[in-house]
């Protein structure tokens, strides 16, 4: 309290005079903030369907190998035994069941649900972004400029 | 008006209620404003100051720690941009300013209270209060920051020291070679008036 007796003739910072605050600021803050929201939006959606291309790419290219492995593997052969003669497989169950696993293209298979998984992850990321840009373009202008 | 506090309400943004965001903006655009005028001393600056802040704001307002002051965290930005704005658009000003407040040393630090502002109404005299406005404008804009931040909107110098990430001596030795040089300005007017 001394110090404004002393230096500020005992004025508070707080009496210091009005400064008219433009009624239109706020309103042009919140459009500001709504177009960078937009922008990030816009990158957000540019960036994911790159990756979702990519991810697409390696979705098909994983699955394409997936078929021609399993074709190529004797897995089918173990298929058609089972079809045709039944009781062998059941009298031998153990050896069959190991002879499928290890005729399965296991490295092909993992890379294969990998890639449709991440194909799911985009796909949902790219449902939200979307959503959250229907909200904002929606939105539109803020609350406070429409008032 | 929105009775949430600031803690709620960045609370609420977070879990996706955009609209919290635009009651701070409602809270703070006047505050933030006048803050920036007073640096800045332009009306058109202080709106794209003030409309800075915001957007960093914006931008910041997920890693904005809660168990700190909201308001000492969006002054900070706010002071940061003022001073900024002022170094770029003016940097001799602002640098001989500067260089007149002297070194950032400690040496005014030990002896500063925490003062608070008188009752508003014991001021009567505008015109006073119209000079201290004027004085303000002559002093470093780094001390008038603290000086407005401290007195102008109640902030401790513990809560200016942490939001602008500098030392509370440094914080205090601003403050008090800004009022030195506020009590020099009123001085040399009551000399000037007799």
């Amino acid at each position: 309290m001394r110090i404004y007796r002393e230096t500020m003739n005992g004025i508070p910072v707080r009496a210091l005079p009005d400064v008219g605050v433009p009624p239109e600021l706020q309103t042009k803050i919140l459009t500001a903030i709504t177009a960078a929201r937009i922008r990030r939006l816009r990158n957000e959606f540019v960036a994911t369907g790159f990756a979702f291309g990519i991810v697409i790419a390696a979705a098909t290219a994983s699955i394409s190998r997936l078929v021609v492995e399993i074709r190529s593997s004797s897995i089918v052969g173990y298929l058609r035994l089972l079809i045709s003669d039944s009781d062998i497989v059941f009298g031998n169950f153990r050896e069959y069941l190991y002879g499928i696993l290890e005729s399965l293209p296991v490295g092909s298979i993992v890379f294969a649900l990998t890639s449709v998984l991440l194909l799911l992850g985009a796909v949902a990321f790219l449902q939200a972004l979307m959503h959250a840009r229907r909200l904002s373009i929606r939105r539109g202008m803020p609350r406070q400029a429409a008032a | 008006m929105d009775e949430r506090d600031d803690v709620d309400l960045i609370r609420a943004y977070r879990k996706g209620d955009e609209r919290s965001f635009e009651t701070l903006v409602a809270r703070y655009v006047g505050p933030i404003y006048r803050f920036a005028f007073r640096i800045v001393r332009n009306a058109r600056d202080a709106e794209d100051v003030s409309q800075e802040v915001f957007l960093k704001t914006w931008k910041h307002l997920n890693r904005f720690d809660v168990s700190k002051s909201f308001k000492a965290w969006i002054f900070a930005i706010a002071r940061n941009a003022s001073i900024d704005f002022v170094r770029k658009k003016d940097p001799l000003t602002f640098t001989s300013l500067e260089r007149d407040a002297g070194d950032e040393g400690d040496r005014y630090a030990f002896d500063v209270e925490d003062w608070r502002p008188l009752p508003d109404e014991i001021v009567a005299r505008m015109q006073d209060a119209e000079a201290l406005d004027g004085a303000l404008a002559e002093i470093s804009p780094n001390a008038r920051a603290v000086i407005l931040m401290h007195d102008g909107e109640g902030l401790t110098f513990q809560e200016i020291a942490d939001a602008v990430h500098e030392p509370m001596n440094t914080v205090k030795s601003r403050y008090r070679r800004g009022v030195e040089s506020l009590k020099a300005h009123f001085a040399g007017r009551h000399e000037g008036a007799s």
